[in-house]
């Protein structure tokens, strides 16, 4: 077990490292940040003493290897744009972004399992078939298309919500939209945008699981004892079909905080999202390299839980059958 | 065999009223994107051809509407229903290319894993694992925003259509790269396979003549899914100004541009092309649902 989760581990971080070199040469994509400080009069030697002093004269395996090392302390360089440091750049927009991807995903979540044991459980009914193929409209659907559609709605027709921005309120750890009913009105466009993508894969998953449950013995033994069928889908089918879906909904997370960047330009939120969208148009190396090294770590990270998870909960993983 | 298996996919194609419908809808999006220019009364990207007195026309079944216009104008005087008909043969090019560079790449690469094993095996199933972590819209974002920085104002003009081509291509290559392995392995075990290399068969022969077109069908089902992707990626790129350029805009530059207008009451705009986009890609997804269903290929 320990040394299987070893391999794991090890396989992970090679992972990134890889990813983490790809970001590296994106950063080289960037101008000479050595014209910038020589200026325009300086000589070739000036250059060269300002390359040394910077360290660019290194080999490129050295200068990958600070890199690496510097992500890891957190130390992301600064945006070519505003100077600013990239980790508090990053600090200060991921609360945005993370409230979002929470919301949205209980959103998900409520009405996935919702809708996945409805047509489950009422196979062939004349709802079912219009809420599964309003579900596959629903994965035809653009996100940016549905947030432009909520906000022609939501804002421009019925003024019920602000089209655009976040409101929040600076509490003791974060500034957060969830402690204002203002802050709730700015984030449940966003929110729902985020999640009808999803909730059109999650009816399809319970679904599946339940349609599989159904035909377990231990249901047929629940009917025989003369359980009602609302007892039976409550208490029997009900737990074992939430289970899977948990363990895809924290995988899944990885996937939302990635899409959640054309929710946050569309309703422009500030969050991360926004933040590499606007480093891409005016060409901010070092803003962008650390966005797609983040995710990248993020979605490894889950991955690696999950398993380790997994493997946990179920022992014929772990003793890799 | 071959002809029977023709034969039950026509059969069971005139037996699917959905499937009918939606390549019926595909044809007409197709027929209207290639001959846009005869059914069309303006080219709406000649600036020449554009009159600023015909701006802001509504539809023409609401009030002020102009015959001559169908869906209405833009601020620009650009008729709608050409922009519709011009962004949708950009869109689709731009889908049908990417589409085609990730089958070339990811079906080569996974017949010479699938087929040479060993270290070109491990190399390519490394490689995807490792895109496979990452998801496609932030690659594709993240090369297109690299090579446009790298490019000038005047090149990017002509250059980004084969940039977001490229983007979109390389970030959806390791599906068919799996799926084609996967695939060439079993093949490989086949009777037919080991008859052929016992006739003496060079490996090249066997691997284009016997082993392709058995892993093929399960990759049209994917392509079919993937064109669907593919262009819903090329609309979210454009729309994220990481796309086309505006002179030359595909459905996802008409929505960026109209969004602006919006919040002025002018829906129309914003609307037709987004439902071209949406049946464009719904008719491809329920296509794909019955292609899969049909073929039933063994898909993982």
């Amino acid at each position: 077990m320990a040394i299987k989760l070893l391999q794991r581990l090890l396989q992970s971080m090679l992972v990134l490292l890889a990813t983490g070199f790809l970001a590296f040469l994106i950063m080289s994509f960037a101008p000479d940040p050595v014209d910038n400080i020589a200026g325009d009069y300086a000589t070739t030697e000036d250059r060269a003493r300002i390359r040394a002093e910077l360290g660019y004269d290194r080999p490129f395996l050295v200068q990958y290897g600070e890199y690496m090392v510097k992500f890891v302390q957190w130390d992301l360089g600064s945006s070519l744009r505003t100077s600013e440091p990239v980790a508090e750049l990053i600090a200060s927009r991921a609360p945005a972004t993370l409230e979002l991807v929470l919301v949205s995903t209980i959103m998900t979540l409520g009405a996935g399992i919702w809708l996945g044991i409805y047509t489950g459980v009422h196979r062939r009914s004349k709802r079912t078939q219009a809420i599964l193929t309003s579900s596959l409209l629903g994965i035809s659907m653009p996100t940016f298309l549905l947030g432009l559609l909520a906000i022609y709605i939501g804002a421009v027709e019925l003024g019920w919500f602000p089209a655009s921005g976040r409101k929040a309120v600076d509490t003791w750890m974060w500034t957060s939209s969830l402690v204002s009913l203002e802050g709730w009105r700015s984030i449940f466009m966003p929110a729902l945008t985020l999640s009808i993508f999803n909730v059109g894969l999650f009816i399809r998953l319970v679904r599946a699981d339940v349609l599989e449950i159904r035909t377990m013995d231990y249901i047929k033994f629940a009917r025989a004892r003369g359980l009602p069928e609302k007892t039976i889908n409550n208490k029997h089918v009900l737990p074992n079909a939430i289970m899977p879906v948990i363990n895809v909904a924290a995988l899944n997370i990885g996937v939302m905080i990635a899409f959640s960047l054309i929710t946050e330009s569309v309703f422009q939120w500030p969050g991360l999202g926004l933040m590499f969208i606007q480093s891409i148009s005016f060409s901010d190396f070092p803003v962008m390299s650390a966005y797609f090294l983040l995710v990248a770590a993020i979605f490894i990270g889950l991955n690696l839980l999950a398993d380790v998870l997994l493997s946990i909960v179920d022992p014929r993983i772990r003793r890799g059958e | 065999m071959q002809k029977f298996l023709q034969h039950n996919i026509v059969q069971d194609y005139l037996r699917t009223p959905s499937a009918i419908l939606s390549s019926l809808v595909l044809v007409a999006i197709i027929f209207c994107a290639i001959f846009a220019g005869y059914i069309t009364n303006q080219n709406p990207f000649d600036p020449l051809q554009l009159d600023l007195m015909d701006s802001q026309i509504p539809p023409v079944w609401l009030e002020y509407g102009d015959e001559r216009f169908i869906f209405g104008t833009d601020e620009q005087g650009r008729d709608v229903l050409a922009a519709l008909f011009y962004g949708s043969r950009l869109s689709l090019l731009v889908g049908l290319a990417s589409v085609l560079l990730s089958c070339f790449i990811g079906i080569g690469l996974g017949l010479a894993a699938g087929f040479f094993r060993g270290t070109t095996d491990t190399v390519v199933t490394r490689l995807a694992d490792l895109q496979m972590t990452i998801p496609g819209l932030i690659v594709a974002l993240m090369l297109a925003g690299v090579i446009k920085s790298q490019i000038s104002m005047e090149m990017q003009e002509t250059v980004m259509i084969y940039v977001v081509i490229l983007a979109i291509g390389f970030s959806d290559w390791p599906k068919y790269a799996r799926v084609t392995r996967s695939a060439v392995m079993i093949e490989s075990q086949e009777d037919y396979v080991l008859a052929a290399r016992a006739m003496g068969a060079s490996p090249w022969y066997i691997l284009f003549k016997h082993v392709l077109p058995n892993v093929m069908r399960s990759n049209i089902v994917i392509a079919t899914v993937g064109l669907g992707i593919a262009i819903m990626l090329e609309a979210t790129l454009s729309f994220l100004g990481a796309g086309v350029p505006v002179s030359t805009p595909s459905l996802g530059t008409l929505i960026r541009t109209g969004s602006n207008f919006l919040f002025a009451g002018e829906w129309w705009v914003v609307f037709f092309p987004g439902l071209m986009l949406i049946l464009t890609v719904f008719s491809i997804n329920i296509l794909g649902d019955w292609l899969r269903d049909a073929m039933n290929p063994k898909l993982d």
